[in-house]
């Protein structure tokens, strides 16, 4: 991770507020860099996919900032959204579409140009192993495959902020390996990616930071040493995996 | 050993107790004694609807004889049975829901196709007898129990017409394959289904002296000719006109179609909905193009896509068709001497238009399997509504150019005036369909069809109202600002109040 200070932060969010009668996000505040990996993690109903939603400008916030490159989300949607891409867990796809045609009106809505949209959706679908699929509809597709033609439409229009939320469900070894590596090369390339899962391993390998999200709050934030600490400071464990980590902080509701 | 499976009875209960429930669902019903009830409400109504219907059959039957009557009726009932059964066959075939579990079960193909083909006998004879049975008990309340022969003689040509659509189905799923198949039934049992009115304007549009002939033939038919009352053609005819002797033959026919149909087609059927199980991996798609993301152009053409792989889609763009070309035949045959046809077929293009575009409108709105991921994008809301819009004005366009043609070429003034309307009353329909969210994805919108009953009505009253002021317009008047102002206010009445929240444009 490179922190590069005069640049603003990929994603800055403060106070963040969000109530469907109940508080789902609580006063969340959130800084992430470019180029940073950030690993979300939350037991279910914590609140990450809302957050997630919010910055996707898919749900309006009740109150707080949400800033993405130093631009104002809330008041200036399309240029941030130019900037973002979300991935969701169930990958939105048309069915009767084809992913060569799927990419091709994913670059039509970010308004790319054709001959760079082009080159962009060969190299990713040649890159996922879909380049023999490219003509054929989605439906018949696996779940695996479906995902990988989902992020294949995240990363077309070249995003500053990436967001995904459960990214490696349905993929088999070679493919989350793959992932897993072409997300690792967009955080060199200074896109901040942010991911929410559960795969507890995942995080423990891949993020720079991670943040523990519960009841709508964050409440710890850092390095996987960081976070030991944090969860080690009432008992004698220092070795303790994310998994023990997790669910000692989650049980006791830390604030950072 | 092969342990004793399911028998057919229990099989057949089992599709029944399905399609019950599919029934119910349609109906509204929650219970099935309020199913029962509705149905016998229908019924009760549609019975004393075939009173007077009924008595018309008998002065008819003292003037032209009870099998010319029995024909007719079979030239009408027949090709609605095929149109019922070759849906039937498909959904049988494509319908995954159980028939994985059967395929896999020690069953023998034969009793899964007997008890899948005799449901969809038992729901054709439902569906057509609902309607055509009434008027018989009235015939025989008022005219002799002979009547009821229509019974066996429906249920003989029910089973016949199931039989012939799953030959049909299957043969055309060997000629097609999976995917087409399922085009191709729909868009035949749409014309099958539409015979009738495909029929009454062939014979409008064919020239008189032919007409004359073909009523003289009709009334006095050459013996051994088709059109002989005692010819092989006529047997239905005679069955159901109670002739003892045809009518024996008529069933043992059915029947007869029927087991044979069933004990051929047997591994076809279980080959084919297996293939249909693992179809989609099948064929490409389509072929490489050049890579076009220009915004505005990919996003129409996403839309064209959508709408083109819609089977369903095909069938009732046909449909919408069928009923045009006869208002362009009135035009073109009206051609000449005034305006005044061109006149009264104004309001009429107005309305079609509106119901084409609302039709299309809705189904490319519940084709939007991704207006999640969409609205992350950096488009503005408006932008992507545009869009849609133009993308369903071209079809509607392309389907109505000919006859709109035809108005302009007949009277200039009239043609402008029903251009404008038609143009309105479809944008009007098509913003209401997509302000309008659909709440259920799309696999579920083909099984119901379940279009808001709200937004049809307000459809229709759109349609009304710019097929109204078409009228007034061409006869120069200025009431015709009233049922547009209605219009526009119908429109703003269902205008999203909090926007982007529920429908599908972004936040």
């Amino acid at each position: 991770m490179t922190e590069n200070v005069s640049a603003p932060a990929a994603l800055r969010l403060r106070d963040l507020r969000k109530s469907f009668g109940k508080p789902a996000v609580d006063g969340l505040d959130l800084t992430i860099q470019p180029g940073e990996f950030y690993a979300l993690l939350g037991a279910n109903g914590a609140g990450k996919t809302t957050t997630l939603r919010m910055v996707a400008g898919l749900l309006q916030p009740d109150s707080g900032e949400v800033s993405i490159c130093g631009i104002d989300a809330r008041r200036n949607p399309l240029e941030a959204k130019a900037l973002t891409a979300w991935l969701p867990d169930e990958p939105l796809l048309y069915d009767k579409l084809a992913p060569l045609e799927y990419l091709e009106f994913v670059a039509g809505l970010w308004g790319m140009d054709s001959g760079e949209a082009g080159a962009r959706a060969e190299d990713l679908l040649r890159r996922l192993g879909l380049w023999e699929q490219r003509n054929q509809r989605c439906e018949g597709f696996s779940r695996g495959m479906r995902q990988k033609v989902a992020l294949a439409g995240a990363l077309i229009h070249a995003p500053r902020l990436l967001m995904l939320d459960e990214p490696l469900t349905g993929l088999d070894a070679g493919a989350s390996r793959l992932v897993k590596d072409m997300l690792a090369e967009q955080t060199r390339q200074g896109v901040a990616v942010v991911l929410t899962t559960h795969i507890l391993e995942v995080a423990e390998k891949l993020a720079d930071r991670i943040g523990i999200i519960a009841d709508g709050k964050l409440i710890a934030e850092g390095d996987l040493g960081q976070l030991r600490r944090l969860s080690a400071q009432n008992s004698a464990e220092r070795s303790a995996s994310l998994e023990d980590v997790f669910l000692d902080l989650t049980a006791r509701g830390v604030a950072a | 050993m092969i342990p004793r499976s399911l028998s057919l009875a229990r099989l057949v209960r089992h599709d029944l107790a399905i399609s019950w429930r599919r029934l119910c669902g349609f109906l509204r019903a929650k219970t099935t004694t309020r199913a029962l009830i509705v149905l016998g409400l229908a019924s009760a109504l549609l019975h004393l609807v075939a009173w007077p219907l009924a008595l018309g059959l008998l002065a008819l039957e003292a003037r032209d004889g009870a099998v010319a009557l029995d024909g007719l009726g079979f030239v009408i009932v027949l090709p609605w049975l095929m149109s019922q059964g070759l849906t039937g066959a498909t959904r049988a075939l494509y319908s995954r829901g159980d028939l994985d579990l059967l395929l896999s079960a020690p069953l023998p193909p034969q009793k899964i196709l007997a008890s899948r083909a005799l449901s969809v006998a038992i729901e054709s004879f439902g569906a057509v007898g609902m309607f055509l049975l009434p008027v018989a008990n009235m015939a025989a309340i008022l005219g002799g129990p002979r009547w009821l022969a229509v019974y066996p003689a429906l249920a003989s040509a029910v089973l016949m017409a199931t039989g012939a659509s799953f030959a049909a189905t299957l043969g055309l799923f060997r000629l097609l394959g999976p995917k087409r198949t399922r085009a191709a039934t729909q868009v035949i049992a749409t014309l099958v289904g539409a015979w009738f009115v495909i029929c009454a304007q062939i014979f409008n549009f064919i020239p008189e002296d032919s007409q004359k002939a073909l009523r003289q033939a009709l009334a006095h038919p050459a013996p051994g000719s088709w059109l002989d009352p005692q010819g092989a053609l006529w047997l239905p005819a005679r069955a159901a006109a109670a002739e003892g002797r045809a009518l024996a033959l008529w069933v043992l026919l059915g029947c007869g179609a029927f087991m044979l149909a069933v004990r051929a087609l047997g591994p076809a059927f279980a080959r084919g909905a297996l293939i249909a199980a693992g179809e989609g991996r099948a064929r490409a798609a389509s072929r490489d193009g050049s890579f076009r993301c220009e915004r505005a152009g990919a996003l129409r053409r996403k839309e064209w896509r959508l709408l083109a792989r819609d089977p369903y889609l095909l069938s009732q763009i046909l449909l919408q068709s069928l009923y045009t070309l006869p208002v362009a035949l009135i035009i073109w045959k009206s051609l000449g001497p005034n305006g005044s046809v061109a006149f009264s077929v104004a309001p009429a293009l107005v309305a079609i238009a509106a119901q084409l575009s609302a039709a299309l409108a809705f189904l490319a709105g519940s084709s939007e399997d991704a207006g999640d991921f969409v609205a992350t994008a950096p488009v503005p809301p408006g932008e992507i509504l545009r869009r849609k819009i133009e993308a369903i004005a071209l079809p509607v366009a392309l389907l109505l150019a000919l006859p709109l043609a035809g108005v302009a070429f007949a009277a200039p003034r009239i043609g402008l005036v029903t251009l404008l309307c038609a143009a309105a009353g479809a944008a009007s329909t098509a913003i209401l369909n997509f302000w309008k969210p659909l709440e259920n994805r799309r696999g579920d919108l083909i099984k119901t069809h379940a279009q808001n009953k709200l937004v049809g009505l307000v459809e229709h009253g759109l349609s009304i109202c710019w097929a109204l002021a078409a009228l007034l317009l061409c006869l120069g008047s200025w009431t015709a600002l009233a049922p547009i102002a209605l219009a526009l206010a119908l429109l703003w009445a269902n205008k999203p109040r909090a926007p982007g929240v529920k429908a599908f444009a972004p936040a």
